[in-house]
């Protein structure tokens, strides 16, 4: 009692004498690279006392000792300690913290510092894709994250967009990232209306993600493992990935004005037959020439403006953006026009207890394209016929007509890309406000609110001028109408409310506790239509809006077609972490999910994860600085699967009877990821080389799949949703180094590379099914892979082509691999797949005073690619009436073989390729102040300029949707559409 | 400090308003459909026996039922044609009897027939109208009949069964009991065959499908399903018995049952209904299927018959083709069996290929075809008139059970031990409408006679297989095929339910 009493009186003299002593007020300007820094913390050292900035980076500290010394810091930038040595007035400049461990990565519900992160989180900032010439939001990531793994469906622009995190989780379609936009996650689904079917093919939607001007991004943070997504839960399974807009970060208003202007040409190998070759190889002579290229292809021309500004009060700040994008393609009648804007603004109210941001991103997208159909069969799709039209064979007769053929299957390219039109109007909206109530320094309460809102119109029609044979006609009173014209709707409306109270407390020094509890709601809206009319007065040329005129009304060639269906979602979810004597982090997650999709007895789930990191090192100088080792468990789940699964479910179709019936299933369940992890992260070499490491496990059990209508006869005809036992096992390794080799204050030169390895295998897995339907005349109902247990997902399967025999025709293998022709072969299941098993990104990035050049590469490999468009359309058979490729010309195929689905198709699909090349130049000084210009950067920018691969078709970075039955395919090429090199100059200026 | 607590207890009240107003119970509901189950609803029984009805359209289809019943026999071939026709060797294999558990086709039949046997199902056992289930018992019937015919072993659900329980199954001998006794039950309740629409459940159509499984069930109740095969005398009389109950009569032409208004024929006792540019199947596949591109009307360039069995018909036989002068100014070509040089609309203009080759159908075909005849090998065939008026959407109804069938089952059912008298006056009546001489009344005659007169039609299995036939070695399956084959084999996955046994030899 008397020792503490003692105690108690020596810290109150102490504090009374240095107050007494030394005192004095503080007060100062804290600012970055590019201008006063609102927000920053000063800090007087040892002690709680300190400030923030305010809105002009100014703050003031009373009573500061003369000799203290204060500590300022902010999110991103370096830490710098500045002693007071009497000063009352000392303005600060932070600089960017070079150290990848101190980064503030944004994960669901919150933050974390990178350094104290349990999970396998990864975040790329605007810093890093600023000064490159991104074309959509997802090539931002594309060979920047280990693990990560984009693949464009095809060349085109605005072409899907496969996004593979750590790989593969679900055997269906839905095995792309949940994506998060300021805390608001968006549904799965296609925002974007996909081609109706009506006997030409289907196409698909376009990338849901292209509605984010990629301008407007600050961040995008990548959650990998089970510990940083099971705060997601039931839609974590695949990963997460987290984009953060921009947001005012000044009171002093800002203004940039970007634009770039690109030239997109061609950039492929084909080795179809010149008209020299064909006529050498015994073509037939018509006495003219064509080239495939200027029938199909043209330069595309890129334009960029984008437009932003921001503002702020005390109180308040705003940034309002516009962005104009307008791109063609390279193949002719085809592009996409893009208009965002968005508005955010962030305001306090009393006196900073309530905070309210409200936000709007909005775009208007116009993509048009031509017929360029994913499953096209004997006839409609523009890139096959401007293939194999004979290239003596010119398109025009005399008279100035288009030259057809006899047989309506055999059309002329031109007369078939002018006689065609596809549009599609794309709007969203993404609106939300964010409340936040800090109720007390500790506990905090967030509402947010959030509406999407996407309407989407496809507009397409073949003239009745073009003739195709059994599509795109109806017959009225005896007489045959050609023409055909498609509209398809789609809306969506989705509602999101969440509610979270975080709770950060820092104990003593050694534990500090963060806490977060919520209960989020989403409601997801889908409603779609469409309409088919065949059948049109031949002199009619505009049939989408005044599709009135089909004779289909009278002729049966009238299609209605419409949809709706709703997704509720609902769940609580928590997540504790800990933050112990500085070393050790824990933390822990439950979150319980229920969906409206499920099963009535199984409409719940709960999915969890722990987590844990220990810092063995930390903030040392040497060449060991910092070394962190973590690991990770949990459960997460997928929910992307149709709506109305669970039920006994039937539409009416015409004439009164009833269709599309699925088998009810009151069990079916969520699909689980169970995952494990440990990584490592790391700085070395004094700071100048940070890296981390990651090894994972993930089992995905109750396996959601639509069986087979034969397995549950007497049943109807439906697919069945049920779970299936079994296990898809996937493992990883994943590697990612950044060294500054140079990093002075004239110089820096940094470089950055990763590599994912992966593998997958189906573990116990009941059925054996064939996917990845195979399209083309003469292949109907032939596929390319298989799931099979104990195979790899999607493994090929097909016949062995072993050579041709003397006749000319193709050697296959039969069941105990003897070569045996057609008649006898068995397919065959190979230890090939499509899904590449290593993934590699490597940029650099240099600049020396106000120059500066950035490159990037992106590679796969291990992996193979079944050209369907070689098994379509060349083999000696179908040549000479259609023109093939020189090798199959040059072959010693009979005629007579059929082009039966075989490895012969099947290739290599390694590349490396060079993604990104840039060099800019920024001006400052006296000219540009005098216009009031900040400054000004112009750059110079080539995408795609070099490509390394042995694959034949156009590009191997290639993933045609050959959805069957539900079941998604890989690596599959079929007509689709060649990736552009493109070319652009652009200039970036603030003011 | 207390205008702060105020603050808050409003914000908490408020968070709790809004957090309750936004709790659901996940309830699923049904927007853009039905929700179609006995436990959980009502089942709109009719929507489900127009379904039923609409079902038999499959048959109109070329691949399917059609296909395993026609070209896996000695009648039809669908050869692989350069890049056309491949397929996967789907057809290629049923010509030569090299099927497996995964065939598309094997598959989709299976599919096919008992999904409609659900549809039936959700009529009759759930409360459907009087009219409605008796017409629903019909259809179940015959599609049973098809998998008991196909497959053997005939999965099957009780009035009550759960959808996510594995079915029950029948041996093939108990499904015929069954469907038998099904029959006999309803055939007095059914009503009379309409005048001009023989698309609706009938007594007539009973009768024959009765006629039928009494001419079969020596082979679907032999121990082996390939034979030997004893046919009961008291199951030929009922044969005979059902014929005779069968009120109808031959059309005064064999080609009436085939023409666009085919529903006029008095002769056609079951019928899948094809409304001109209206609603309809897919019956266009029996011109289109074999019809070569640059024909009128255009075709697929698919499926042959062989010459073995083209030279089977006299040469005068009226059953071989369909002259009228209208056909021929029309499309060009006479209607029925196609060999020789194919001609331009009016008759005249002689038509080539697409390789500029004449267009003229060879008499010989293979597997694959080679060389020059690569797009011409082997003779064609349009066992229906094409429709002028609309050839997507024809009027032609599909004839599934024809009288001169009904007749010829009499006729063999007497010469195998039936009671009943008139056989040779059937096969008299029988050749006379086709202008050819009788065949003689024997169990070789009559299957003679059936392959002419109901050639392309869909019973060439069931005829080759209970005359011990289907097996043999043929023109262009040079071996005797494994017994195994007179069964298809159980769909791999239909496996999943261990009731179901693959069948032998699989």
């Amino acid at each position: 009692m008397k020792n503490s009493l003692l105690k108690g009186l020596m810290v109150f003299l102490t504090m009374l004498c240095t107050s007494l002593t030394y005192s004095q007020d503080v007060s100062g300007t804290v600012s970055d690279a590019s201008g006063p820094l609102p927000g920053a913390s000063v800090l007087v050292k040892g002690t709680t006392k300190g400030a923030q900035t305010d809105f002009d980076g100014k703050f003031t500290i009373k009573n500061v000792g003369s000799n203290a010394v204060l500590v300022f810091s902010y999110i991103g930038l370096k830490s710098q300690e500045v002693n007071v040595a009497g000063r009352s007035n000392i303005n600060v400049t932070l600089k960017e913290d070079s150290k990848e461990l101190k980064e503030v990565i944004v994960v669901g519900y919150g933050s974390v510092k990178k350094k104290d992160a349990t999970g396998a989180v990864d975040q790329i900032n605007s810093k890093k894709f600023d000064n490159v010439a991104a074309t959509s939001p997802a090539e931002i990531l594309r060979g920047k994250v280990a693990g990560v793994q984009i693949t464009s469906s095809s060349g085109e622009p605005g072409a899907s967009t496969a996004i593979r995190i750590r790989g593969n989780t679900s055997l269906r379609s839905g095995n792309g990232p949940l994506i998060v936009v300021d805390g608001v996650p968006l549904d799965g689904g296609d925002s974007s209306a996909g081609g109706a079917d009506s006997g030409l093919g289907t196409s698909s939607a376009k990338s849901p993600l292209n509605f984010i001007n990629q301008n407007d991004i600050e961040s995008m943070s990548v959650l990998k493992d089970a510990s940083s997504t099971a705060i997601y839960g039931s839609r974590g399974a695949n990963g997460v990935i987290m984009i953060t807009t921009k947001k005012s970060k000044s009171k002093e208003p800002q203004l940039n004005l970007s634009t770039s202007v690109g030239i997109s040409t061609y950039s492929s190998k084909f080795d179809i037959m010149s008209k020299e070759q064909y006529l050498a190889a015994g073509g037939t002579n018509k006495g003219g020439s064509y080239n495939w290229k200027d029938a199909l292809l043209q330069t595309g021309v890129t334009r960029n403006y984008d437009l932003s500004y921001s503002t702020g009060t005390d109180n308040s700040n705003t940034r309002i953006s516009f962005g104009a994008n307008t791109t063609e393609g390279i193949v002719k009648n085809t592009g996409m026009d893009k208009y965002t804007l968005s508005i955010s603004n962030s305001t306090d109210f009393f006196g900073g207890v309530v905070k309210v941001e409200p936000k709007i991103l909005y775009s208007a997208i116009k993509d048009k394209t031509t017929l360029l159909s994913d499953k096209a069969g004997y006839i409609g799709n523009a890139v096959a016929t401007a293939l194999y039209w004979n290239p003596t064979l010119p398109i025009y007769k005399t008279d100035g007509s288009y030259n057809t053929i006899a047989g309506d299957d055999y059309l002329n390219p031109v007369q078939l890309i002018n006689s065609y039109t596809d549009y599609t109007n794309t709007s969203k909206l993404l609106a939300s406000i964010n409340t936040t109530v800090k109720l007390n320094s500790h506990l905090k309460y967030q509402f947010l609110l959030a509406f999407e809102n996407s309407n989407s119109t496809r507009k397409s029609q073949l003239l009745p001028s073009m003739h195709i044979k059994d599509v795109a006609q109806a017959t009225y009173d005896g007489t045959v109408y050609f023409g055909q014209a498609d509209i398809s709707n789609l809306n969506k409306f989705n509602k999101t409310f969440e509610h979270t109270l975080s709770y950060n407390k820092e104990f003593n020094p050694n534990v500090v506790l963060d806490l977060v509890a919520g209960f989020s709601y989403y409601d997801y809206n889908f409603d779609s239509n469409s309409m088919t009319g065949k059948g049109f007065n031949p002199n009619q040329t505009n049939l989408i809006d005044d599709i009135q005129g089909s004779v289909g009304w009278k002729a049966g060639g009238w299609g209605p077609y419409t949809r709706r269906n709703e997704t509720e979602l609902q769940s609580y979810f928590g997540r504790a972490t800990a933050n112990l004597y500085k070393k050790f982090v824990v933390n822990a997650t439950l979150r319980r999910d229920g969906s409206s999709k499920l099963g009535a007895n199984n409409k719940y789930e709960n999915f969890y994860s722990v987590g844990a990191a220990y810092k063995i090192i930390e903030a040392k100088e040497g060449l060991v600085n910092d070394v962190k080792v973590r690991g990770s468990y949990g459960l997460t789940g997928n929910q992307e699967f149709a709506p109305n699964s669970a039920l006994a479910y039937a539409n009416y179709t015409s004439p009164s009877g009833l269709g599309n019936q699925v088998s009810s299933n009151p069990d079916l369940k969520w699909e689980t990821t169970l995952s494990k992890g440990i990584g490592a992260d790391f700085t070395l070499l004094n700071n100048r080389l940070t890296g981390s490491v990651d090894y994972f496990i993930k089992d995905t059990k109750n396996l959601i799949f639509a069986k087979a209508a034969e397995s549950t006869q007497v049943a109807p005809a439906a697919l069945k949703y049920v779970n299936l036992p079994g296990t898809l096992q996937s493992k990883g390794f994943e590697v990612a180094l950044g060294y500054k080799i140079i990093d002075s204050e004239d110089i820096s030169w940094d470089v950055n590379a990763n590599a994912s390895f992966l593998s997958n295998k189906l573990v116990d897995f009941p059925l054996f099914v064939p996917v990845a339907e195979v399209n083309g005349q003469g292949l109907s109902g032939a596929t390319a892979e298989a799931l099979s247990n104990g195979a790899a997902a999607y493994s090929y399967y097909m016949y062995d082509f072993k050579g041709y025999d003397s006749n000319g025709a193709s050697i296959y293998t039969d069941a105990s691999g003897n070569p045996v022709g057609l008649g006898n072969a068995v397919p065959k299941l190979l230890d090939k797949q499509p899904l590449p098993k290593v993934n590699v990104g490597f940029n650099t990035s240099f600049s020396y005073k106000k120059f500066d050049a950035g490159v990037s590469f992106y590679g796969g490999f291990g992996n193979y690619i079944y050209n369907n468009t070689s098994n379509a359309l060349f083999f000696k058979g179908a040549f000479p009436v259609r023109n093939i490729t020189a090798d199959v010309a040059n072959s010693v195929q009979d005629k007579s073989d059929p082009n039966s689905p075989s490895t012969k198709y099947l290739e290599k699909g390694d590349f490396l390729r060079m993604g990104n090349l840039t060099f800019g130049y920024t001006f400052t000084g006296a000219i540009l102040d005098k216009a009031k210009i900040k400054s000004a950067r112009l750059f110079v920018n080539g995408q795609n300029l070099l490509l390394f691969t042995k694959y034949s078709g156009f590009d191997p970075e290639v993933n045609t949707n050959k959805t069957f039955n539900g079941v998604p395919s890989a690596g599959m090429d079929y007509l689709a559409y060649p990736k552009a090199k493109t070319i652009s100059v652009g200039l970036n200026v603030n003011f | 400090m207390k205008k702060n607590n105020l603050l808050k207890v409003f914000l908490l009240s408020g968070l709790v308003f809004v957090g309750a107003s936004s709790c659901t119970n996940l309830e699923e509901r049904a927007l853009d459909g039905t929700i179609q189950s006995g436990s959980a609803g009502t089942v709109d029984t009719h929507a489900f026996l127009t379904t039923a009805y609409n079902g038999l359209r499959s048959f109109q289809d070329q691949g399917n039922m059609y296909a395993l019943s026609e070209m896996s026999t000695d009648a039809m071939v669908g050869p692989t044609r350069g890049g056309d026709w491949d397929d996967n060797g789907a057809w290629r294999q049923i010509h030569a009897h090299t099927w497996n558990a995964v065939h598309v086709h094997v598959r989709d039949t299976w599919n096919i027939l008992l999904s409609n046997v659900y549809n039936c199902n959700q009529v009759i056992y759930n409360n459907g109208s009087a009219s409605d289930v008796l017409q629903a018992r019909f259809l179940r019937a015959f599609y049973y009949f098809h998998v008991i015919d196909f497959f053997g072993q005939v999965p099957h659900r009780e009035q009550g069964s759960d959808l996510n329980a594995d079915a029950e199954v029948w041996s093939r001998a108990d499904a015929t009991n069954f469907v038998i006794s099904e029959l006999e039950a309803i055939v007095n309740s059914l009503p009379a065959r309409t005048t001009g629409d023989a698309s609706i459940a009938n007594q007539d159509a009973a009768h024959f499908l009765l006629a039928k499984l009494y001419l079969n069930k020596a082979v679907y109740t032999a121990a082996n399903p390939a034979g030997p095969y004893t046919f009961a005398p008291a199951d030929m009389t009922k044969v005979v018995q059902n014929v005779d109950a069968i009120s109808s009569s031959l059309a005064p032409s064999y080609w009436d049952n085939f023409k666009p208004a085919n529903n006029t024929s008095p002769e056609i006792l079951f019928s899948s209904k094809n409304t001109r540019s209206g609603s309809g199947g897919g019956i266009q596949s029996r011109w289109r299927m074999c019809q070569h591109y640059n024909q009128t009307p255009g075709g697929w360039n698919g499926f042959s018959t062989l010459s073995e069995y083209y030279d089977r018909f006299a040469a005068n036989d009226a059953r071989k083709n369909y002259t009228d002068a209208s056909v021929v100014t029309n499309f060009g070509n006479p209607a029925g069996f196609q060999v020789g040089q194919q001609f331009a609309p009016g008759g005249v203009t002689p038509l080539a290929d697409r390789n500029g080759n004449p267009l003229s159908f060879t008499r010989e075909v293979t597997l694959i075809t080679t060389g020059n005849a690569i797009e011409t090998a082997g003779i064609r065939a349009e066992k229906y008139i094409p429709d002028a008026g609309d050839l997507n959407a024809p009027e032609n109804d599909l004839a599934l059970f024809r009288y001169s069938d009904a007749l010829l089952m009499k006729a063999e059912a007497i010469t195998r031990g039936g009671t009943g008298s008139g056989a040779a006056a059937i096969m008299t009546s029988i050749a006379a409408r086709a202008g050819v001489t009788a065949a003689p009344t024997t169990l070789d005659g009559i299957y003679a006679e059936r392959g002419r007169e109901l050639w392309w039609e869909g019973w060439r299995r069931n005829d080759m297989i209970r005359f011990g036939k289907y097996l043999e070695a043929r023109q262009l399956k040079p071996s005797v095929s494994d017994a195994k084959v007179v069964l298809l084999p159980i769909p791999s996955a239909a496996l999943l339910n261990p009731k179901l046994k693959q069948n032998d030899g699989y």
